[in-house]
Formats: C-alpha cells, sequence, structure tokens
C-alpha cells in the first residue's frame, strides 16, 4: 500500500499559517496550493460521478473543524449509544471502496483534515473528565480512515498518549491501511485498540482499491499486538461474491496464525448493506461490479442487505470458522435486524449484543 | 437592416456544417409548404456567408418549402462571415426559435450540443445561460442527460422528437450500447409501453442479469419465457410489461422467488378457507405471519377461527413459520 500523497492541497484561509498546516506542508514538498474560502464548497457537481470522485481523491483540504468536534454516537436518529463518542478529526477519506457510505452522505469527496487537534484533543479530555465514573468509547474511523492520513498529522500520538492517562476511557483507531508506524512504542496503557476492517484479499481487489493488502492488515495487527496493542476484528462489511466462502474461510485461518487471541479485544460482523442513494452511486460507478448483484432487499431500516436466509448463513459459517481460531472471541452483530439476531441467539450466546436497528 | 433576393441553389443544404446553426429535428417542411404557397412567405430568413455559399442561421424549413415549391430566391436577412461570429449566430437561432415555438427535446439537445461543441461553452454555462432559454431545469445533470440524448439511434431519436418516447425514456437508455438499445426499444419499449419506473427496473434487472448469466442483453430477452411474453398474442401491453416484470424478477432474485413459490406451496396444501388470507412480510425480512379473516356473521367467524385452530394444533402452520424465520 502506498501512503497517500495528494496532488493539489486546498486550504482554508483562516488556517494557512497554522503549524498544523505547516508541518503537513513541510512532509508534502512541491505540492500545489490552492487557498478557499470553506472546504464545504468545494465539489465538481457538473461532473459524472465517476469522473468527479475520481478527481476529488486526488486532493487533499486541510480546515479548522466548526461546531461539534467530539459527537456522540447515535443508534438512530433521536437516540444516542450512552458514552460512544466519534471523534471527528477528518472528513472523507482517501481509499475508494465501492461500498463506502461516505459516497451518499457528504457533499464531496475531497478528503478533510481538521488542523485544529488541540482543540479537538481539549474537547475530548473535558467530556473523559466530566464521567470519572463511566466507561467510555472514543471512535476515530467513522468519517474517515482512523490512520490513513497519520504519516502526515501525527494525529495517533497524541491520541494514544491522551487516553493512556485515563483507565474509564478508550479510544479505537479504525482502519483499513497498515500506517502503524507512529504507534509502535507509544505509552498507550492498554487504553487504544486498533481495529481492521479484514477482508478476504478478493474483496480487497475487486471493492476496496488504494486499501493495504489483507496480508498487510494482518501483519499491521500482528505488530500492534507484538507492541502490547488490543485489537478489534472488524467484518464488516462481509461482502457475498463468488468463492467467498473459501475466501473468508482462508482470511480466517492466516488471522488464526498469526494473531494472538488473547490480545484480541472484540469482533463485530455485519454485512454489505447501502441506501438506495449508495445504491444509484455504485451502479453509476461500477455498472459491471458483483457488488449490487447478490439478492439484497430493503430492511426495515430502509438500507437494502441480503435476503434473511443469505446473511443468516453467512453470519452462521463465520461466526463458525472464527469459533475455531478464536474460541473465546466476544462477537457482536452490527446494524442487524433482532430477527437476525433472534436466529443466531445460539451462535451469539453470551455475546454482548449491540446496534440493533429499530424495525 | 437590409433583405436580399438569395438564390436558393447558393444556400447550403448539405456538406459538413450547413446545418451548424439549425436546431430543427426532424427537418421537414410539413405544413409550411401549404401555408407559403397559400399566403406567400411572411418572414425573411437569416443566412451567414460561408465559403461555399449562405449557411442557413433562421429558417430551414422555410428554406426547404420554398426549394420544394421551385422558388428560385428566397428573401433573407444576411450577414457577412466576419459580421456574425459563431456564437452570435447561435445566439440569433436560438432565440428566433424559442420565440415562435416550443423546442422539442431532440431540438433542445441539438442547442446545448451546438452550444458546446461550436462556441465551447462549458456545461456550467449552458446550465445558467441556455437551460432557462430552453425551459430546462437548471441541473448540470439534465444538461448532461439532454446532451446524451443525440447518439441514440435515428428511429430513438424520431420517437423523441415526436413524443412517442419520454426525454425520461430516453436518458435511461442512453448508457446501453448501440445494439441492446435497439433491441430494447423494439423489443420491450415499444411492445410492453412501460412507465418510467418500470422502464428503470426492467433495464436495471437486465443489466443485473447481463452480468449475472454472461448472456447478452438481446439473449436474455430471446429467452425461452421472456421471449414468449414479449411475442404473445396479449393485446394489451400493460399485460406483457407486467408479465415481463415479474419473469425479470424471478430471473433476478432467484432465491427469493424460491421462498415465495415455497412459502404458495406449503399454504395451499394447508387447505385454509377462502375467507383467509396469510402474508408474510415484504422480502421475508420479519419473523411474523399475517392472517386476515374476513367473515360476515359471527357464526362464520367462529367456524373460520376453529378451523385455522385445528390446522395449527396439527402442527399444519410450523412449516409456514419455519419458512419465514430461517428461511427453509
Amino acid at each position: 500500500m502506498k501512503f497517500f500523497h495528494p496532488e493539489i492541497l486546498y486550504i482554508e484561509t483562516d488556517v494557512l499559517n497554522h503549524p498544523r498546516t505547516l508541518a503537513i506542508l513541510e512532509r508534502l514538498p512541491g505540492i500545489a496550493v490552492q487557498p478557499i474560502d470553506d472546504y464545504q464548497n468545494l465539489g465538481l457537481a457538473h461532473l459524472t460521478a465517476n469522473a468527479r470522485f475520481k478527481r476529488e481523491k486526488k486532493g487533499l483540504t486541510l480546515a479548522p473543524k466548526r461546531g461539534e468536534l467530539v459527537k456522540a454516537v447515535q443508534r438512530d436518529l433521536f437516540r444516542n449509544i450512552p458514552n460512544e463518542y466519534y471523534i471527528v478529526h477528518s472528513l472523507g477519506c482517501p481509499f475508494d471502496c465501492q461500498y463506502c457510505f461516505l459516497y451518499d452522505y457528504l457533499d464531496h469527496q475531497i478528503p478533510t483534515i481538521f488542523v485544529n487537534i488541540e482543540e479537538i484533543l481539549e474537547s475530548t479530555q473535558e467530556i473523559i473528565e466530566s464521567k470519572p465514573f463511566e466507561k467510555l468509547t472514543f471512535h476515530t474511523g467513522e468519517f474517515s480512515d482512523a490512520l490513513a492520513f497519520d504519516h502526515l498529522t501525527d494525529l495517533s500520538q497524541p491520541l494514544v498518549e491522551l487516553f493512556a492517562n485515563y483507565q474509564h476511557a478508550f479510544v479505537e483507531f479504525r482502519t483499513k491501511s497498515a500506517n502503524v508506524g507512529n504507534l509502535i512504542g507509544l505509552p498507550h496503557n492498554g487504553q487504544s485498540i486498533i481495529s481492521w476492517t479484514f477482508s478476504p484479499q478478493r474483496v480487497v481487489q475487486l471493492f476496496e482499491y488504494g486499501t493495504a493488502s489483507s496480508d498487510a492488515r494482518i501483519e499491521a495487527a500482528r505488530r500492534c499486538q507484538e507492541a502490547g496493542y488490543g485489537i478489534g476484528l472488524r467484518f464488516d462489511p462481509l461482502v457475498r461474491y463468488p468463492g467467498w466462502e473459501n475466501g473468508y474461510r482462508e482470511l480466517i485461518e492466516n488471522m488464526g496464525a498469526q494473531l494472538h487471541p488473547d490480545l484480541i479485544r472484540d469482533c463485530q460482523l455485519g454485512v454489505f448493506r447501502y441506501t438506495p442513494g449508495l445504491g444509484r452511486i455504485i451502479r453509476e460507478r461500477f455498472p459491471k461490479s458483483w457488488l449490487r448483484l447478490e439478492e439484497s432487499v430493503p430492511s426495515g431500516d430502509g438500507k437494502y442487505r441480503y435476503l434473511k436466509p443469505l446473511r443468516i448463513d453467512m453470519y452462521r459459517k463465520i461466526m463458525g470458522w472464527l469459533g475455531e481460531f478464536f474460541p473465546s472471541l466476544k462477537i457482536e452483530l452490527c446494524m442487524e435486524s433482532p430477527e437476525v439476531e433472534e436466529s443466531l441467539a445460539e451462535n451469539l450466546r453470551g455475546n454482548h449484543k449491540k446496534e440493533v436497528f429499530i424495525s | 437592416m437590409q433583405i436580399h433576393a438569395i438564390p436558393l441553389k447558393d444556400i447550403l443544404f448539405s456538406g459538413a456544417d450547413f446545418d451548424a446553426f439549425i436546431f430543427t429535428f426532424p427537418l421537414h417542411a410539413g405544413p409550411l409548404k401549404d401555408s407559403i404557397h397559400k399566403v406567400g412567405l411572411l418572414h425573411p430568413v437569416c443566412l451567414r456567408e460561408h465559403p461555399q455559399g449562405w449557411q442557413i442561421v433562421c429558417g430551414a424549413r422555410r428554406v426547404l418549402a420554398c426549394r420544394e415549391l421551385g422558388w428560385r430566391d428566397i428573401p433573407a436577412q444576411t450577414w457577412a462571415a466576419n459580421a456574425c461570429a459563431t456564437e452570435r449566430a447561435l445566439e440569433i437561432s436560438l432565440a428566433e426559435n424559442t420565440l415562435h415555438r416550443q423546442l422539442n427535446p431532440m431540438e433542445q439537445a441539438r442547442a446545448l450540443h451546438k452550444f458546446h461543441t461550436l462556441a465551447n461553452w462549458e456545461i456550467s454555462k449552458l446550465v445558467t445561460e441556455i437551460a432557462p432559454q430552453l425551459g430546462l431545469p437548471q441541473s448540470s445533470e439534465m444538461v448532461q442527460d439532454y446532451l446524451s440524448l443525440l447518439k441514440l439511434e435515428p428511429e430513438i431519436q424520431v420517437a423523441v422528437a415526436d413524443g412517442s418516447l419520454s426525454p425520461a425514456h430516453a436518458f435511461l437508455l442512453a448508457p446501453l450500447n448501440p445494439p441492446e438499445r435497439t433491441f430494447l426499444f423494439n423489443q420491450v419499449v415499444q411492445t410492453c409501453l412501460p412507465s418510467l419506473n418500470e422502464s428503470r427496473e426492467i433495464i436495471e434487472n437486465l443489466l443485473d442479469l447481463k452480468i449475472m448469466l454472461k448472456k447478452s442483453l438481446p439473449e436474455i430477452l430471446e429467452g425461452k419465457n421472456i421471449s414468449a411474453i414479449l411475442h404473445s398474442s396479449l393485446k394489451n401491453p400493460r399485460d406483457k410489461c407486467r408479465f415481463l416484470r415479474i419473469e425479470l424478477r424471478r430471473l433476478r432474485f432467484p432465491q427469493l422467488n424460491r421462498l415465495e413459490d415455497e412459502f404458495a406451496k406449503i399454504l395451499s396444501a394447508l387447505g385454509l378457507k377462502n375467507n383467509v388470507q396469510v402474508r408474510h412480510s415484504p422480502y421475508f425480512e420479519n419473523n411474523h405471519l399475517d392472517f386476515t379473516v374476513r367473515a360476515q356473521h359471527a357464526e362464520e367467524l367462529t367456524e373460520t377461527i376453529q378451523h385455522l385452530s385445528t390446522v395449527s394444533a396439527n402442527g399444519g402452520l410450523h412449516k409456514l413459520f419455519d419458512l419465514v424465520k430461517h428461511g427453509v
């Protein structure tokens, strides 16, 4: 995997001379720079989706984060999941996964790094200190890949060091990269969890452009375990494609051979799902892709998922293979219906369930 | 403004750029010929000087009608080439055309295309300057959609121009390759008259099946069942459309189809009374069944519920509940 190196840098005029901006500029010598007024008004709307996204992914924006710097995780439109938060350090992602919900979520796909990191850290610290008796979890990979920009920002360092001071707060870095160089050797005190979306190499090749290979992710996870980090396994999205059973079985075998079960914090499974809007984008951008071709139907929350028996079958098989290599693994389903949870009750027994959508 | 009598033989009506400023489509004199024959030509045409003669800026149908009527020359307002730049000529043509009539969708597409290619206007400028004059929404997607009409085959363009095919239908056909598009237009659109949403569903299912079955679109449509529908003696195109959609869905969603068939089979074997309806949730997403009982008096209701209870007590409904829960 090559580290992300943009062709053009858009910088909001307010942060042209911000120390973080200057530090990033030093790491991108010779890059074209274009001052802008507002990072939200940068889209190339007149182009077709494919041309537009391709071009937008070659840029990078530096801007200050305004408004909420740390957001409560929402279970649905009206309810938060208690004590879980997103740290909004960037928006958009340099990778180009066919199934990414951000294509249907963001106004444009030019990745944006927020340079007012100190304020973001302060805001995080305030929340941690305001709830000293509750277990808190902060996620960093919801609106972007948590580590894809780390070679430019070094953001992981202050975050890991901040959380190392608090026994009741954890930070999760979720990534598809192998960009873990900054993490090794940091005093994390067990409060940082590094999570990977693990996919068979065929899925990486077909649907996850620009990301680290399957082997590289496992190797990065192994290095992090060696450095004492707890890691998270995320099989989300699980993608059905011709030969998926062999692909996932092989992937889990490889993981079993290289990862230490005791340093795996948890595991989440979730099938590929998409909103109607994202479905249109995938169809337009990748008309020949297999991604949408398995039988997906509208579920209770309006998103399309594989037909219920297909996903139950998929979960059951994956859980079985995981059980062979990681017998005491805590497995959760992500964004699944109560009916599917019920059908898998035997397999999930003893596991904590969360993020069940309301149908 | 000076009006001159210009010999019709000197006015370009063939060659590479004779129609540079002509938006009219299809180009024929139509009823104008009779009108000119009866009352004469009321308005002069507009011509621009060209190395090979005169290029029509406005009045293509008038020129054609006069030619067909055997006139030798025609009154025209003329410009030297350097007195009327390409962009200006396009603007005059557009103003003259939109003043007198509503352009059909193909003519709107041609107008956008000519400003785009001859005057080098960006899409964004077409959106703000030309789309409003044509009465089109000011959106770059819409402009792109209209430009895509020009790659359609002549027979489809004529259908769009005469209103027998809506532009929105044509936008759906535009991304297909030419042989597939022509086949679909002739075999499905003309035969089944699908609505816009139905067309979208049919095309999307066909494109998916093309990849899933590794067959071309005509090969799929010539398959046994679909071909039987398309060439059936059904007189109502809506019936053909309905059966075609059902068959395509069966092919596209075989597992869902298997569940539906299995559900119907089990239900039928239960021998429930006609006044009882049993429904599963959409796409079998939920684990429950809805039972609807229709009764006209208390005795009928009691009798129906008793029968249903007996069927249930004998384990008859287990298979149905297992199917919606586990898919088997």
